[in-house]
């Protein structure tokens, strides 16, 4: 079995994965998302917005070398896209752009592996667009052994097309030995509605599976929300991972496979992008507990009426935070774990970060760590075949 | 960009195909909602119609009871059937508010109602922006008053908050509440 980790190239989902251990690292089939990554300073503030995108992909290059398998992507998100992941996912000349980009940063990182893309303009025939995913496919298949497809189940009914369109050439790529992988993306899991959305996907994989007998397929999504108190109390709560749940459903409502993969704990709109952060931000650690729950507390800032500033500094109350998920029972030690050393260390002395983004870091190594912990639990738990 | 939901051309000859809409439970927003029953023939202008939502959704049921001080309630009464009830005695806009603030429970915070008093009064100007109620309050008033709704609702009564309210459907005090968020002037 293999964790298939959903990783888009934000600041805090970076730092997660850098300080994830090489061992663990191994394990984890990683899934990035090319996000704009951050903006490039400018002292005309009226000058339009320029991303680094280049130094993302030296991160992919650099930083993914060790996992199990990396595939890059692109954001469907239009809040974390740019001129240049526009660009890049152009679908002019056969998605040229988006071949050449990924057999470039194969030859620095053999272990990069491509999403086909699917992104029509809504101005060319059906002809002009079954080409363009044609050539694309074509131009993978002689430089690739996997190809990704990556389908947002809830709001792309029609994605079944494309993968009868290319069922052929898939089927005859899978026979010469490579693999077909689609990521079936659930995004944002609301509580207690796995089945709900399992029931949903069923007649889907069923179907993708008449059409490609040898497809592997991966469920992703989090339950993590934008803001947690949608889910759970003001100071301290605990909510289930869903994403979790519903894995297990589709695979108890029939009998093909799927693989289970999740965001990492990460809202698909990230928190970097919402307004910047002030005074009156209830700083929160966040633990995933052994029994696949998230047990979080949260600290009310002492604001001042009159300066509306906060009367002592925002680590102190992370360290707050950080010795009262300590002091839970429902606490325990994860070996081998960046983030769970954060945690203590917090407790003990000031904290090293005081900015949600590292803490929403330590959440997700934690996150990373309890999944690949659980995953082997499994494994030694499962019955020998022998 | 690459679309989530790509708009890829008709295939020449090929058949129309019956769509596969998920199950209406898992509708994350209010412009989700919208589209969703948008391509279901509901009609949606001038007023979005609430109450047809609720009762075309196999998971709840709407009744009207007398509720006395309290405007409404969502009622776990299964493990996939929730009861959503609106005070009787109330004004039909007022009643609407109450369905629509009941109905963004049931989507927001689906895990919760087991939790929640058979009975609450739905207060506009609920302060903390991260309170459940004031989650749903806000839920509720982007259904109901969808900003190219209240658009059309101002150009079609040059900006007269009694007019605009009947227009909508909704009470004056919920139109206000969804004005000052949408940054109008009101006076």
């Amino acid at each position: 079995m293999t964790y298939h980790l959903l990783l888009k190239t934000g600041q805090a989902e970076l730092r997660a994965w850098k300080n994830l251990s090489d061992a663990r690292k191994s394990e984890v089939s990683v899934h990035v998302e090319l996000t704009r990554g951050r903006k490039r300073r400018n002292k005309d503030k009226s000058a339009p917005a320029e991303y680094d995108l280049d130094k993302i992909l030296k991160c992919i290059v650099d930083d993914f070398q060790s996992c199990a398998e990396c595939t890059v992507d692109i954001t469907r998100e239009t809040s974390l896209a740019s001129a240049d992941t526009e660009a890049l996912s152009s679908p002019v000349n056969g998605y040229q752009s988006w071949v050449e980009k990924l057999k470039k940063i194969k030859g620095e990182n053999s272990n990069i592996k491509p999403t086909l893309l699917i992104n029509p303009t809504g101005q060319e025939t059906y002809e002009e667009y079954k080409s363009a995913i044609f050539s694309q496919f074509d131009a993978l298949t002689d430089h690739f052994d996997l190809i990704t497809y990556r389908a947002a189940v809830i709001h792309d009914a029609s994605f079944l097309e494309d993968i009868e369109m290319l069922a052929d050439k898939i089927n005859a790529y899978i026979e010469s030995g490579n693999r077909f992988r689609v990521l079936l993306d659930f995004e944002y899991v609301q509580p207690s509605t796995s089945t709900l959305h399992a029931s949903y996907a069923v007649p889907i994989v069923r179907r993708l599976n008449e059409m490609i007998p040898s497809v592997e397929i991966v469920s992703v999504g989090t339950s993590f929300p934008k803001i947690i108190t949608e889910i759970g109390d003001e100071d301290s709560d605990t909510f289930a991972l869903e994403e979790v749940r519903l894995n297990a459903e589709l695979n108890r409502l029939q009998n093909i496979p799927i693989a289970y993969g999740d965001y990492g704990s990460i809202n698909p709109i990230r928190s970097d992008v919402s307004p910047p952060v002030g005074p009156y931000l209830r700083p929160h650690v966040d633990f995933t507990t052994s029994d696949g729950r998230v047990l979080y507390y949260r600290i009310k800032p002492d604001v001042g009426p009159a300066t509306k500033t906060l009367r002592s500094p925002r680590i102190r109350l992370y360290k707050q935070a950080a010795s009262l998920i300590v002091n839970d029972s429902r606490f325990s030690a994860i070996p081998d774990s960046w983030g769970y050393d954060k945690i203590i260390e917090a407790s003990r002395s000031l904290p090293e970060g005081s900015s949600p983004d590292f803490w929403i870091s330590v959440r997700m190594e934690i996150h990373i760590c309890r999944q690949l912990d659980r995953f082997r639990q499994e494994t030694s738990d499962a019955p020998s075949k022998l | 960009m690459v679309a989530k939901s790509p708009k890829r051309p008709k295939r020449p000859g090929a058949p129309e195909k019956a769509s596969n809409p998920p199950p209406p439970g898992l509708l994350a927003s209010p412009e989700e909602v919208i589209q969703y029953y948008n391509a279901f023939g509901l009609d949606m202008d001038p007023a979005v119609g609430i109450e047809k939502i609720i009762r075309s959704n196999e998971e709840l049921t709407l009744t009207f009871k007398d509720l006395g001080g309290n405007d409404a309630y969502i009622k776990k009464v299964s493990d996939e059937k929730f009861e959503i009830a609106v005070n009787s005695n109330h004004h039909p806009n007022r009643q609407k508010f109450s369905m629509a603030h009941e109905y963004a429970h049931y989507l927001l915070h689906r895990s919760r109602i087991h939790e929640m008093p058979e009975g609450e009064r739905i207060l506009h100007r609920n302060g903390d922006r991260n309170s459940i109620e004031y989650q749903a309050n806000d839920f509720a008033a982007q259904l109901l008053m969808p900003h190219d709704l209240v658009k059309s609702a101002f150009r079609a009564t040059g900006g007269n908050l009694k007019g605009m309210a009947s227009r909508l459907q909704v009470s004056q005090e919920a139109l206000r509440y969804r004005l000052d968020n949408l940054g109008y002037r009101i006076s």
